[in-house]
């Protein structure tokens, strides 16, 4: 599962919301992924709950280990990189 | 906003640490932001989270933001310092906002910083907090530049901060720990902390001191040395040098010093009450004796003692004590008296005093023996002991305790105070062993009695199985003397005085009997003067009648030729 934490639809946001779709026109991630996108003004304890730091943030939960990707997304090769998907 | 302290309008926020309050003319700026640097380990995490103690326990709520310690660790070291840290972070009182990166994070192009706004702005108003504290912000790498300057959304947050009339710690790093510390450090000294607090640590006589120092304080007026503090199980522990003494009222009450005759000397009824006493004297002359004589004497008087011993353990000084008649043992067994004996090399300085100064105040003890201040000479700087010694004494007249310190002078007859401390004792007296006659005798001199009307004279001693026994000026005719040529002296005097009407009898009787030998002889001259003189008289007579016979005679003769 990845989810997209986002505050807000801010130029980021949608800068990031765009490129995690194009992500999944992949099909190795759209096979091993599932994905949503959660803003956080619509439940502010979240970035509490995940120790979110910076937004946008790709937090992948499932498979372990869990991993934070910050930014708009738009380093697709360390993005790719950290999912293992080469 | 801050309730109690907006309520009531103070204008400083307690730092949780008296010495450091006293420093700071009564804390840290209410409703702004000050800023302690400091390298690791300098104390830092520890001062603010007594700054969050003190709001905590004034029924305030605080935000700890963290960004290198875990939050159950900073929660750990409050319950450790003996308060309820786990029950004010279950009841919401205490909010901690993690913020420590994880170093497995990546960055995969732009992002914002907004989370972080929105997490401590969240914390803050749900938990109505007064106190905020932000340690070591210079670690959280996303919020930095790659120059090392921090981020806009920093900036952002500092301004807010500065908005809501939090009384805030931020705390950082030094330039050397890296350089978004350093840059950090600076913009916020500059730009937003109204009070700036510098750590540092130094290693001497391989024992560490901690000092303090205060940088920065708009608005108000502050200490500008270097503080020593410790750091320890119990906290922070800072004695600034106080000019509270100047308005202290001094004591009109004495405390006997445990020996009638010392009283006397020092004119009347012992020292006064808040005193500060000193006995010097080269090893052996009595000066634990004199110490123990007192303690005995104000614990008899109902008084709560502490004796500190920097050389002997406790039982060789109970045991010592006991074999000349002053037996502390029942003291301490109904805990009157507290006693521990503890080497100088164990801690340093500012850790000793910090000690003294907890088991004075934690036993309530008003009477004070340290034995002796001298075992401290080696344990660095003399200015640096002399300063601890009068924070010491700064504390003890402050607490009003009755101090006797003894003090071992290493050479010579003259008084040498080697620590230089005389000038801050009330009382100093002089302990002198002297030989002659092949003894030693034990002498008292009273060098400076302040406030006291004092005696110049000097008094013999012995150490007696029932404690220290003075002995009654010897005012004699010779030169002074002691011990056994003293005793001597006094019965030979003595005798004289049994038997003087025997000797002026005698004399008026040689003198009666020389006066009628003089008369005596006077009247044997004139006899003999008289006799001598009637003889001579009739040879005279005799002489002069033959003469005339003669001369009738050659007349006749003449005639008869004629």
């Amino acid at each position: 599962m990845l989810s997209l934490h986002v505050i807000g639809r801010t130029l980021l946001a949608e800068r990031a919301i765009d490129n995690l779709g194009r992500l999944f026109e992949r099909s190795d991630v759209r096979s091993r992924f599932d994905w949503e996108i959660i803003d956080i003004l619509e439940n502010p304890a979240i970035a509490e709950q995940a120790c979110i730091l910076a937004t946008p943030v790709l937090i992948k939960t499932t498979p372990p280990p869990k991993r934070s990707i910050f930014g708009d997304l738009s380093d697709t090769d360390a993005l790719l990189e950290e999912l293992g998907i080469f | 906003m801050n309730r109690s302290e907006a309520a009531n309008g103070s204008s400083k926020a307690s730092s949780g640490i008296e010495g450091l309050d006293s420093i700071l003319m009564g804390g840290y700026p209410a409703r702004r932001a000050s800023l302690i640097m400091g390298e690791a380990g300098s104390g830092k995490t520890t001062l603010s989270l007594f700054f969050l103690v003190a709001g905590l326990q004034a029924g305030e709520s605080v935000v700890l933001v963290t960004c290198s310690e875990p939050p159950e660790h900073m929660i750990e070291y409050i319950d450790g310092y003996g308060f309820p840290g786990t029950g004010w972070a279950a009841d919401g009182r205490l909010r901690i906002v993690d913020l420590r990166p994880n170093p497995t994070d990546i960055v995969a192009g732009e992002y914002e910083l907004t989370p972080i706004l929105l997490r401590v702005e969240n914390a803050v108003k749900t938990s109505e907090a007064t106190r905020l504290v932000i340690d070591m912000l210079e670690n959280l790498d996303v919020a930095f530049q790659d120059s090392g300057r921090p981020r806009r959304e920093l900036q952002q947050l500092f301004s807010w901060v500065a908005g809501t009339g939090l009384t805030t710690i931020m705390n950082c790093g030094t330039p050397h720990a890296s350089a978004s510390a350093g840059i950090l450090a600076e913009y916020l000294a500059e730009y937003y902390a109204g009070c700036v607090i510098k750590l540092s640590q130094r290693v001497e006589n391989r024992l560490m001191t901690r000092v303090l120092r205060i940088v920065k304080l708009r608005g108000s007026g502050h200490g500008t040395d270097e503080y020593p503090f410790s750091m320890d199980a119990q906290g922070v522990g800072i004695l600034p040098i106080s000019d509270v003494l100047l308005n202290a009222e001094a004591s009109m009450e004495q405390l006997s010093t445990g020996l009638a005759e010392l009283d006397d000397m020092l004119g009347g009824d012992g020292y006064y009450t808040g005193s500060i006493a000193m006995v010097s004297g080269l090893v052996g002359t009595g000066k634990s004796t004199f110490a123990a004589q007192f303690c005995k004497a104000a614990l008899d008087a109902g008084r709560r003692a502490l004796f500190v011993s920097f050389e002997e353990p406790r039982t060789e000084i109970l045991r010592n004590m006991k074999s000349v008649g002053i037996d502390l043992g029942p003291h301490l067994a109904d805990g009157s008296l507290d006693m521990f004996s503890v080497r100088p090399t164990e801690a340093g300085l500012e850790t000793h005093l910090l000690n003294l100064a907890r088991r004075i105040d934690d036993g309530n003890r008003d009477v004070v023996v340290l034995d002796p201040i001298s075992a401290f000479i080696d344990m660095g700087r003399p200015t640096e002991i002399k300063i601890m010694l009068l924070r010491l004494i700064d504390f003890l007249k402050l607490r009003g305790v009755t101090t006797v310190m003894t003090e071992l002078v290493r050479s010579g007859v003259n008084p040498v105070d080697q620590i230089a401390v005389s000038s801050l004792t009330n009382i100093w007296i002089e302990l002198r062993a002297i030989e002659s006659n092949g003894e030693f005798n034990r002498l008292l001199y009273i060098l400076k009695s302040r406030g006291l009307p004092g005696s110049n004279q000097v008094r013999e001693f012995r150490i007696t199985n029932q404690g220290i026994m003075i002995e009654d000026i010897y005012i004699g005719t010779g030169s002074m003397v002691f011990g056994a040529a003293r005793a001597a002296r006094q019965v030979i005097e003595e005798e004289e005085i049994e038997n003087r009407d025997a000797v002026l009898q005698r004399v008026r009787e040689a003198l009666d009997l020389e006066q009628r030998a003089f008369k005596a002889r006077q009247r044997e001259i004139d006899a003999e003067h008289a006799a001598r003189m009637q003889d001579l008289e009739s040879e005279v007579r005799a002489i002069e009648r033959r003469i005339a016979t003669e001369q009738e005679a050659r007349a006749d003769i003449r005639r008869t030729r004629g």
